[in-house]
């Protein structure tokens, strides 16, 4: 150890300074370490939204005491950094700081003269000029302060129940709730997380993974299909899955070990259905009569979606033939696509239909048809369009819309002659009574088929048509007697001539079956089939008249004997009561009983009110603030905050009748009978003859 | 001689004494004034008139036939005015700003439970600048309704609000009106007894009418009304609902119903105008006329009108903030003396109105081919009918009916209950005589029925007093006759709190009328001046006794006094 004085100040000097930067880098690294401890901490917040304050000043306390302790390792020897700092020192400092620690290595004179000098020097130095503290005071403080701020901010926004306490949660049975959305795959949608909210949106099909923390045995959760049990993950945590499938809401319950509920959470669902494709033909888009199918047309299709489209095809039917020898063919046109985006897409194709081999009287149907990316979607359709190759004087459809049912009628005609054929193939062996009888029962099918078609052609035919033909009692000689006026033109309307005259072949048919003239049967059956075939072919006025007319309810149409005519009386029949109206008005009644002598009543009660409210009608978007109302009243009322409760409480009254206000009209105002009167008598005394 | 004289004057101060003569005169006397004060929220003001009138007069806190002058304290008439005596002064309390205050609240007593009830209260308010007013109405103290303002000044305000029934029964609401600013709020209880009420109406059409069918059905659709219907098909041939009377012209068979609503009333007979008649007079109903075309007919006696004009073009009748539309519509040439509109179109002609028949009424609906529009988004069809023809089944009075003045009572607090009983009241007495007419009510107690006195107070009425229990609770008051029973509630309670009416005017104008006036707050220190201006000085002959002073005892001694040091000085004694 050198004792001289000159070797003790700068050993002082350096001492000093070692000090200062020591503290220095300690100020530094906890800056540092009140920057990483606030990125720290919003990360676990993003994390684990439900961790205690404990967790964030522990973590963060971590980080700064690491980071001092790595920052202070790193700190230079105080010689070195004067050095550094002054080079005009010309490692006279360094060379002191040596000798110190090692004074043998040079002889004492040297060493001597190396202290007198570094002590001259370093009375002339200021630590605190050479190392200023200025950057690490600031720093240090400032990143303390925004690490506290974090941390208030992280806990005071924490997601709990509004406004309740953690300690009130553990009271109420039902902690934070984590709700996590996974829209389905095909859709493309990021997941949703919420803590604690009142209404969960999702897309059909979505799954909801719920995450409840609650002190207590088991939760359960209820929803419109039933009640079920969530699993415990640990013995706060308990996580379940409903799939959202339509509106509706999730009940939770908190039940201790002896079945009773110890805490309640209503959340209202919102279900957004998948919609189907929107598809139009912008071009032609429209029906289009041409004289020749040498013709090729561009078609312009576009379809949106609210999510995604999957395809869009350009689809088309080929019909051709007549009566009822329609053929249907099937066919895709190549399109080219055109994405605007995900959800708009245009496709442009061409009708090429000189390669479809058309004739005079075929048509072909066209139509977009997309689909989206919901696994099983079944494509959504355009209008369709029709491009009717026509025969001169044929009038253009307006549409195509072919009744399911279109071939009965002619088809049973069909049978009525294959039928005869047979009959009349079986004849020879059959004996003469038998023959009779199984004509007859054709004559009863030929009549039943004849029936079909008059009735449906329904009044128009038997007040105009039928009148004209003389066909209105459906006496089989008046119609064969009306064929002239028929030929004539009288009925001019070529379709309905033809199906007049098919009618009146089936009278001559089932006439000659009655009669057992099997022969005479057959042609006029046939006949009949063909004036059939004619009307089909003509126009579509058949087939449009079919879905109308089956609508027709004969039974309505005021007819009967005069002398059956009586007095009908009809028992007072008591109005329905509107349930969506006695539901909510119920709700009301409990609202008010709930809160009758100035108490809130139970937690549990209230939130089965909001439950029941949500029951009423899931979707309807009045009732959803009511039930929400009605939930936070039962949160707080199971934390003891009265107040706040009664606040919510007073909320979901006031929009409950206003539901009910408006789905009911104003009680009268009543006058008082002497008023009346007085009335009464002023108005006799002023129509009195001679009063005015 | 001094000696002498002052003994001589003791002496006649003795004697006259003892001799006590009487002397008459006449005098002024300070007048004796009544002070009435109207709210007891007014002691203060109460002291000051005292204090600024006990100087010139003798000053009384209560009426009296002798008073020279009575001082009403408030903005209130007294519940008699007959006993307010001599010129009446009035003192107008100063309104605090800001303040609010409930002077009126409309509501029924009784309403349906399929129905909306509003509740109209009228509000004085004193903002003095821009503040927020909170109406709020309470049932069992939950808030069923609120409406806020924004007012900018000093006004006088009439807010509606709507009760909503939850269930029968009585229902207890609180009307509540609170001024951004103010401390104090105020408050009125009401009493509303809801009931499952359903109204009888007859439907009879003297020929299928659309315009008829259409509004049945919307009055079928609401569950206030039993629609009973006859739809004259052809003669002797009709479409009945219920039972209805084969003809209208008996009144035991209309009378059964609330409301008689007429489809094509050109087809009635004189007979069957005659039966409506009689049943708007005596009845008390409502008839309602609905037209689908213009035509003559005997139901003009109904309606007093000679021509008519029919409009073609589609118009909006527009009733209590109900829409109507129509294509056709037909309104009187010149309307009948007395008739009121209920509804008028675009071009304000009434084509909707009614004209009062005795204690009914008929309502003549000229909106021909309303029925067309029944669309909701063109027109309020089903509740513009819905609420035309409540209107007009609730106007009709009961066979018997029972009021309580006051149906918010504290306990021991008296009202007035009044049973009514429709015919002989209607001037309509069935098979008995009048005299026979009787009527009992008594008031359900835990411990059984008390009966209340009622007394006759006009043809089918009955008046008594009913004091409320001293437990609180609900009770039901009953009253019967021959005609049917009938309830009514009362509900009794430690603090209600009940509309405060501001009667300014009429306190001012009672004033005027009993030869004084009314002054304000403020104006106070002119209320003296005032009085004894209108007070003509009253002298009175007085008989007085001036030796009955006790003052003369001091010149008789001093006369004694001075008379004995006189002789001592002297050396005489």
């Amino acid at each position: 150890m050198i004792a001289s004085p000159d070797a003790s100040a700068v050993r002082e000097f350096l001492a000093r300074t070692q000090k200062r930067l020591t503290w220095i880098a300690a100020a530094d690294g906890a800056g540092r370490g009140f920057l990483v401890a606030t990125v720290l901490s919003i990360a676990i917040s993003r994390a684990e939204p439900f961790s205690s304050w404990i967790l964030y000043v522990a973590a963060s306390l971590v980080c700064i005491a690491t980071s001092v302790v790595l920052v202070r390792r790193r700190v230079p020897r105080a010689s070195v950094e004067v050095e550094r700092r002054l080079p005009e020192c010309q490692n006279l400092i360094v060379t002191a700081d040596e000798l110190i620690d090692e004074p043998g290595r040079v002889p004492a004179y040297i060493s001597e003269r190396v202290f007198r000098e570094a002590a001259q020097l370093t009375r002339t130095l200021d630590a605190s000029r050479l190392f200023p503290a200025n950057h690490a005071v600031m720093t240090a403080p400032f990143f303390a302060v925004m690490w506290i701020a974090t941390i208030g901010l992280i806990v005071s926004l924490a997601p709990r129940p509004d406004g309740v306490s953690s300690s009130a949660q553990t009271e109420s049975g039902i902690g934070a709730v984590e709700i996590t959305v996974t829209p389905p795959a095909y859709s493309d949608r990021p997941s949703q997380r919420s803590v604690n909210p009142t209404r969960v949106t999702a897309l059909a099909g979505s799954r909801i993974t719920l995450s409840a923390r609650a002190n207590a045995d088991s939760v359960s959760i209820e929803t419109l299909t039933g009640r079920r049990a969530l699993a415990s993950v640990d013995r706060r945590t308990f996580t379940g899955v409903v799939i959202a499938d339509a509106d509706g809401f999730i009940a939770i319950e908190a039940h201790s070990i002896d079945g009773s509920a110890s805490g309640r959470r209503l959340i209202g669902l919102s279900v957004i259905a998948d919609g189907a494709p929107q598809v139009k033909a912008t071009a032609p888009g429209r029906d289009l009569l041409l004289p020749d199918p040498n013709r090729s047309i561009d078609v312009v299709i576009e379809a949106t979606d609210d999510l995604a489209l999957a395809s869009l095809a350009l689809r088309y039917t080929k019909v051709s033939g007549s009566g009822e020898q329609f053929t249907f063919t099937e066919g895709v046109v190549p399109v080219q696509v055109t994405k605007v985006d995900d959800r708009t897409w245009r496709a442009r194709g061409t009708l090429q239909l000189a390669g479809m081999a058309l004739e005079a009287g075929d048509m072909v149907v066209y139509r977009g048809a997309a689909t989206d990316r919901r696994p099983g979607a079944v494509a959504a359709e355009s209008d369709a369009y029709i491009v009717e190759i026509t025969a001169p004087g044929a009038v253009a459809a307006e549409g195509f819309a072919i009744d399911d049912e279109r071939d009965r009628y002619a088809l049973s005609q069909q049978m009525v002659v294959i039928k005869t054929e047979r009959l009349i193939a079986r004849a020879p062996s059959m004996p003469a009574d038998s023959l009779l009888r199984e004509a007859m029962t054709l004559a009863a099918e030929q009549r039943s088929v004849r029936a079909e078609f008059v009735f449906m052609m329904g009044g128009e035919l038997a007040e105009e048509v039928l009148a004209a033909a003389g066909l209105g009692d459906l006496n089989e000689e008046a119609h064969i007697a009306a064929d002239d006026e028929a030929i004539a033109g009288r009925i001019a309307n070529q379709g309905r001539l033809a199906l007049v005259l098919a009618i009146r072949s089936m009278s001559r048919a089932n006439t000659a079956l009655n009669r057992g003239d099997l022969t005479r049967a057959l042609a006029a059956e046939k006949a009949a089939l063909d004036q059939l075939e004619r009307a089909f072919s003509r126009t579509r006025y058949i087939l449009r008249a079919l879905t109308q007319r089956e609508q027709l309810d004969l039974s309505r149409r005021l007819t009967g004997e005069l002398a059956g005519v009586t007095r009908s009386t009809r028992p007072l029949s008591p109005p329905e009561l509107n349930p969506r109206v006695l539901a909510m008005r119920r709700v009301l009644a409990s609202i008010a009983a709930a809160a009758a002598n100035n108490e809130v009543g139970p937690a549990a009660r209230i939130s089965a009110l909001a439950q029941e409210v949500l029951q009423i009608d899931p979707s309807a978007a009045v009732l959803q603030p009511i039930a929400a109302a009605l939930d936070a009243a039962a949160t707080a009322s199971s934390d003891g905050q009265d107040a706040r409760a009664r606040t919510q409480l007073d909320r979901a009254a006031t929009l409950l009748a206003e539901a009910v206000r408006a789905e009911l009209t104003d009680a009268p105002r009543t006058r008082s009978e002497d008023a009346s009167r007085l009335d009464g008598a002023l108005v006799d005394a002023l129509n009195r003859p001679g009063s005015r | 001689m001094m000696p002498g004289v002052l003994r001589g004057l003791a002496i006649v101060i003795a004697a006259v004494a003892v001799i006590d003569p009487a002397i008459t005169t006449a005098r002024n006397s300070k007048p004796e004034i009544a002070l009435v004060t109207t709210d007891s929220t007014h002691s203060r003001l109460s002291n000051a008139v005292e204090n600024g009138l006990s100087k010139r007069f003798t000053v009384l806190h209560a009426p009296f036939a002798g008073a020279a002058a009575t001082v009403l304290i408030g903005d209130r008439l007294p519940a008699s005015t007959a006993a307010l005596a001599g010129p009446v002064f009035a003192v107008l309390p100063e309104r605090a700003v800001p303040s609010v205050r409930i002077i009126g609240v409309a509501a029924p007593a009784r309403a349906p439970l399929h129905s909306r009830v509003p509740i109209t209260s009228t509000l004085v308010v004193r903002s003095g600048g821009s503040r927020r007013l909170d109406v709020v109405l309470r049932m069992n103290g939950i808030v069923i309704d609120r409406v806020q303002r924004q007012l900018t000044a000093d006004a006088d305000l009439s807010v509606s609000l709507n009760f909503v029934p939850a269930t029968t029964g009585p229902a207890r609401l609180q009307l509540t009106a609170e001024l951004d600013g103010s401390s104090e709020s105020a408050a009125s209880d009401l009493l509303v007894d809801v009931h499952e009420q359903r109204w009888s109406v007859l439907f009879y059409d003297t020929r299928p009418s659309w315009s008829s069918t259409f509004v049945r059905r919307a009055i079928e659709r609401d569950p206030r009304f039993v629609v009973t219907s006859r739809v004259l098909t052809s003669r002797n041939i009709s479409s009945d609902a219920g039972g209805p009377p084969e003809s209208l012209e008996p009144y035991s068979a209309t009378s059964l119903h609330d409301a008689i609503v007429i489809g094509a009333p050109e087809g009635l007979s004189e007979p069957d105008v005659a039966g409506l008649d009689r049943f708007m007079r005596q009845r008390g109903g409502t008839v309602i006329l609905l037209f689908d075309q213009n035509a003559d007919g005997p139901y003009r006696r109904l309606t007093r009108v000679a021509e008519w004009t029919v409009r073609n073009a589609v118009t909006t009748v527009v009733s209590n903030g109900e829409r109507l539309r129509a294509s056709t519509v037909m309104w009187p040439a010149r309307l009948p003396a007395g008739a009121r509109p209920l509804a008028q179109d675009s071009l304000r002609q009434p084509v909707l109105w009614q004209l009062a028949a005795g204690a009914g009424r008929a309502i003549v609906s000229g909106a021909l081919d309303a029925w067309k529009f029944r669309d909701p988004s063109q027109s309020d069809f089903d509740r513009f009918w819905q609420t035309l023809v409540a209107q007009a089944a609730a106007s009709a009075a009961p066979p018997v009916a029972i009021e309580l003045t006051h149906p918010l009572l504290a306990p021991g607090r008296s009202t007035d209950v009044t049973v009514t009983i429709r015919d002989p009241a209607s001037g309509n007495p069935p098979e008995r005589s009048i005299s026979r007419v009787s009527a009992a009510a008594a008031i359900d107690l835990p411990g059984g029925p008390v009966a209340i006195r009622l007394w006759p107070d006009g043809l089918g009425r009955f008046r008594g007093s009913l004091r409320a229990p001293a437990t609180t609770g609900t009770y039901r008051v009953n009253a019967s006759s021959d005609a049917g029973r009938t309830t009514a509630v009362l509900m009794v309670g430690q603090a209600f709190s009940q509309p405060v009416p501001d009667q300014r005017d009429l306190v001012t104008a009672l004033a005027s009328s009993r030869g004084g006036s009314a002054v304000s707050e403020h104006e106070l220190e002119q209320l003296p001046d005032r009085i004894a201006n209108v007070l003509q000085p009253a002298t009175r002959r007085e008989t007085w006794h001036p030796m009955r002073s006790a003052w003369w005892i001091l010149p008789f001694v001093l006369f004694l006094g001075t008379e004995w040091w006189w002789r001592r000085r002297r050396g005489l004694s």
